[in-house]
């Protein structure tokens, strides 16, 4: 059974979390001219993040639950970097022309490098969470063991958390500039999606089938199950990991691909050029 | 600004068969309509062929404790029928008509790769015979059409029969990438310049995306092929348990490839259809960017459902339940081409012609499919119902009530353009209400008889089963109705084929640029592309005080 | 996009990838996935395997630079970097042949179990591919050795994306085949 005491105890809940996420928003609120969608976005995307940095959900971690890593890393990697930049305002100084840093002006043309970033950022990122919760439980992850005192335990946990958030923004930044003329092309964005997913797919895939084997059926199987509020064998939890990096992260990234395709379609070039030379005057 | 762009190139018509060297002209053919209407014939051949089987399995099950054909054979003919109604029938016809129509409805006069074209086309012919080859070299494929291990491997299955399989699929699988590969470079190079990539026809945009899945999802069953291939001729372990090998790998690179496969086969029907529809309901197609956007969307899921085909290998509850719920995910863009089908026909000035007749059918018996494919993903169900008569029924309707309905719409509608004739309306409405309703009675009735239990693939039942037996018979009979519509097809060919020519380049006024050439084609299709403005080019031209918004 | 035959093999090697997805799956299904330890791994020499990978790797580099110089009409240079690629491949296929002779002599075969079949497939499957890179690249040898003087550079740009991805696929394999059982 789940206990929901843990998730109703308010020393669960960070306070300075809480303060520093309504400031943001106020500030936000306060300097930034947006529509109401955008603020809209920003307001999830503080609440996401609160939730994956200060809530009882990121102290279940303690329990080590490779599941709830899992969580967090598609949280902070795919659906936080996408809300926040279509919460930014398309005249804010970083992507303005004033800001004189190529690879932000023109992400299309390090298109393929801001892949190859985030895709090294994700995999590692996954990588060392595994590390650490191996070095924390004393468990395999998918054949990756850690001991106690090991280097990797050295690196605070929030660190790699903020380092996935940067790199799945870099990783959205192509696609979802908010500034709509560096955008990728629309089918271009969409192939830059797909293989993103392959690459999501296969680790996926890996982390969930790996979960029968013998190395985890060598160690405690109920040593997780115990003492966690959400209990859950090793195994399960494990395959629950990889189903979720594979599927909702596929289906937001086929969402994306979606939305993007059905402004397409209606696109005219013509009439965008007029609109263009109207404004213009 | 000028109504029309110059192309040069030179006029003849297509060479008859009967002419002076027209059999070697045809042979040696790289044109993209001759290759087509080529696939459409080595589709109907093994149409027939696969057909025969169908109906000797029917024979075989219409009554109980029968023994009409030997064990043995039962089990060759089942496996050939899916076999070569799945990979030598929708295959080539899909491919054959997508590879007739596209550079028509893009404005070119080639494919890209016209030799490729050639290349796609013979393999998958050498792939179809070399598989029939089989049942003279000791014994045809006799382990079910996906072949499971290990009982496909050589200590289980000792013919050569496999061995065929194996090879066979290799070709015709390369010969379906090399396809693919044509579709979406030519429609990404050789376009009519007005012609946007969000201009393009349903038909084409889906094919497009089709080639994308045909690319991925083929050499997946390629690997799996190559490596139980190696198992049986260089005795490797690949998929022998008994060995260290894994029967499971094999199921898992079977359907990672199936499930794609059965959306393969279901886009460009969805393709035929959207064209058809809207041509014969006087309307626009309802929702066009849901139409487009949907397939997209089926196109990336369909990578990512293949376990609902595999539930009761005793995976774990969580991985089965991401599965099936991702199963049911893809069922939402299907739902929502059906609705814009749907939104199509109504109000419209509907035509009932056999084309549309089709279409209709496909609208309903391929709905009939996706819901009992529904119930698969919900994993009890699946549970229960797994490997029964069931899964037969689900199957039929979505590839022949869904995949065929489609492809004879297309056939009725496409056939002026491809040969210059009308198809016999009159016997086309007999061909049309035996099929759809012998369909009906022969699968229809399948879902009960696998509620009852009954598995597939067996040899025969107990006779004392006596709703099986009524049930059996019912579903024979239906077959018998399909057989007689399809004899009435033939013949409808038959005497088509010998009248004179004369359709005229536009006959059902339909909209798009296929129909701006001579029925049928030159060998140069276009001496000049009509200047495109909408995805309605003829409408654009027919109504120019009422255009289409333009998109260029 | 206008160079169709670039945009061709670009979509074959994305087919391509997938295929050798399958097979490295397998090769890692065996591996990790099941209970039995690989056979194959102790028999390798990762040092030996890695001067070959640098053979290949070199060949990609010499064509790239022979492509320079066919943009810049340089056709003795074009023609001396091409050779030079093909020999590159051929000491690569050379070391892969003499690989093979070596572990079927320690009794590592095809049919040993399954390890011995997923080594083979694979790094076969890629051998192949190499061969048939090494015979597309001295098709354009001879025809710009020949009469045909200009190589087309479309013909040029696809055998070229094609020798890269031999080039990139045998990286990963590398690694899951020589590296991994290492770590």
């Amino acid at each position: 059974m789940i206990n929901t005491d843990f998730f109703i105890t308010p020393d669960n809940w960070s306070f300075a979390g809480i303060i520093l996420s309504v400031l943001t928003i106020v500030a936000y609120l306060l300097f930034l001219k947006t529509k109401t969608s955008q603020k809209a976005y920003f307001i999830v995307t503080v609440i996401l993040l609160y939730v994956s940095f200060g809530s009882p959900i990121a102290l279940l971690r303690d329990y080590g639950l490779h599941s709830l890593t899992m969580l967090q890393h598609i949280v902070l990697l795919m659906i936080a970097p996408i809300l926040f930049l279509k919460s930014i305002p398309s005249n804010t100084i970083l992507f303005s022309e004033k800001f004189k840093l190529n690879i932000l002006q023109q992400p299309k043309n390090y298109f393929l490098m801001f892949w190859w970033l985030s895709a090294v950022m994700m995999w590692g990122g996954h990588f060392l969470s595994a590390g650490i919760l191996s070095a924390e439980t004393g468990t395999a992850i998918c054949g990756i063991t850690a001991t106690k005192d090991s280097w990797i335990t050295a690196i605070p946990e929030s660190l790699i958390l903020s380092l996935l958030f940067i790199a799945g923004i870099l990783f959205a930044l192509p696609v979802f500039n908010p500034v709509k003329s560096k955008r990728l092309a629309p089918l271009k964005s969409v192939i830059y999606l797909f293989t993103a997913c392959v690459s999501c797919s296969l680790l996926g895939l890996y982390v969930a089938f790996s979960a029968s084997t013998d190395t985890l059926n060598s160690s405690l199987t109920a040593f997780t199950t115990l003492r966690s509020p959400v209990p859950l064998t090793l195994r399960a939890d494990q395959e629950l990991a990889g189903m979720l990096m594979w599927v909702p992260g596929c289906i937001l990234y086929v969402l994306a691909s979606v939305s993007i395709l059905l402004s397409w379609y209606e696109e005219n070039p013509v009439e965008k050029s007029e609109t263009a030379i109207h404004t213009a005057k | 600004m000028s109504l029309f762009i110059n192309i040069q190139e030179g006029e003849d018509q297509l060479p008859e068969v009967t002419s002076d060297k027209g059999r070697l002209l045809w042979i040696s053919s790289v044109d993209h309509k001759q290759l087509g209407i080529m696939y459409l014939w080595l589709a109907l051949f093994f149409f027939i062929i696969g057909g025969l089987e169908a109906m000797l399995i029917r024979a075989q099950l219409a009554v109980g404790d029968n023994d009409l054909i030997s064990p043995e054979f039962y089990n060759q003919l089942f496996t050939m029928h899916g076999t070569t109604m799945i990979f030598l029938v929708l295959m080539p016809a899909l491919i054959g008509l997508a590879t007739y129509l596209i550079p028509l409805m893009i404005g070119a006069n080639e494919m890209a790769f016209p030799r490729l074209n050639a290349f796609s086309f013979w393999m998958t012919c050498l792939g179809g015979f070399l598989m029939y080859f089989s049942f003279f070299a000791g014994g045809a494929p006799d382990a079910g059409w996906f072949n499971y291990a290990p009982l496909s491997e050589s200590n289980y299955s000792s013919t050569q029969g496999v061995d065929y399989y194996l090879v066979g699929l290799i070709l015709t699988g390369m010969g379906s990438i090399g396809a693919g590969l044509n579709f979406v470079t030519t429609i990404l190079t050789l376009r009519s310049p007005d012609i946007k990539l969000n201009m393009l026809p349903l038909f084409a945009w889906m094919i497009f995306i089709n080639g994308f899945l045909i690319l991925a999802a083929f050499p997946l069953l390629n690997a799996g092929l190559f490596m139980m291939l190696i198992d049986r001729q260089f005795d490797a372990h690949f998929f022998i348990p008994s060995s260290g090998g894994s029967a499971i790998l094999w199921q898992h690179f079977f359907w990672s490839f199936g499930h794609p496969e059965v959306y393969i086969l279901a886009l460009p029907a969805f393709g035929i259809i959207s064209e058809v529809i809207p041509v014969f309901s006087r309307n626009k197609i309802f929702g066009y960017k849901f139409v487009a956007a949907s397939t997209v969307a089926i196109a990336l899921l369909a990578f990512g459902v293949w376990v609902h085909h595999m539930f009761a290998v005793g995976m774990t509850n969580t991985v089965n339940g991401f599965f099936a719920a991702s199963s049911m995910l893809i069922g939402i863009p299907t739902g929502v081409k059906v609705i814009n089908w749907i939104g199509t026909l109504y109000k419209g000035s509907i035509r009932m012609t056999v084309s549309m007749m089709f279409a209709v059918a496909f609208l309903i018996d391929f709905t009939i499919g996706g819901l009992s494919g529904a119930s698969f993903a919900i994993v009890p169900i699946d549970w229960q119902l797994t490997d029964t008569y069931y899964v037969v029924a689900h199957i039929h309707y979505v590839f022949l009530g869904g995949t065929a309905f489609g492809i004879f719409a297309g056939i009725y509608y496409w056939f002026p353009k491809i040969s210059g004739r009308f198809l016999s309306e009159k016997l086309g409405k007999w061909h049309l209400w035996l099929f759809v309703i012998g369909f009906n009675f022969t699968f229809l009735v399948q879902h009960v008889l696998g509620i009852l239990g009954m598995p597939r693939r067996i040899y025969t039942y107990p006779s004392r089963f006596g709703s099986w037996e009524i049930f059996n018979m019912i579903s024979t009979l239906g077959a018998v109705m399909m057989f007689v519509a399809i004899a009435v097809f033939l013949w409808n060919l038959f005497i088509t084929l010998k009248k004179p020519r004369t359709a005229p380049k536009n006959p059902w006024e339909a909209w798009t640029l296929e129909w701006a050439t001579n029925s049928p084609p030159d060998l140069k299709n276009f001496e000049e592309v009509p200047r495109v403005h909408s995805r309605r080019p003829l409408w654009d031209l027919a109504n120019p005080d009422n255009p289409d918004k333009r998109l260029n | 996009m206008k160079d169709k035959g670039k945009l061709l093999m670009l979509l074959m090697i994305g087919s391509e990838t997938f295929f050798f997805i399958a097979l490295i799956i397998g090769y890692v299904y065996y591996r990790n996935f099941t209970e039995a330890t690989d056979t194959v791994a102790q028999h390798l020499d990762a040092v030996r395997a890695g001067i070959f990978t640098l053979f290949l790797i070199a060949s990609s580099g010499t064509l790239m630079i022979s492509k320079r110089a066919l943009n810049k009409e340089n056709f003795k240079g074009f023609n001396i970097f091409l050779l030079l690629s093909i020999v590159l491949g051929i000491v690569f296929i050379t070391g892969q042949v003499t690989e093979y002779i070596g572990l079927y002599q320690e009794q590592i075969t095809l049919s040993k179990d399954v390890f011995g079949s997923s080594f083979f497939t694979l790094t076969g499957f890629h051998g192949f591919h190499v061969i048939l890179g090494v015979l597309a690249l001295l098709i354009l040898l001879i025809m710009s050795l020949g009469k045909l003087r200009r190589v087309s550079i479309a013909g040029f740009g696809g055998v070229e994306v094609y020798w890269h991805f031999v080039d990139v696929v045998w990286l990963f394999v590398f690694y899951f085949v020589y590296i991994t059982p290492l770590l």
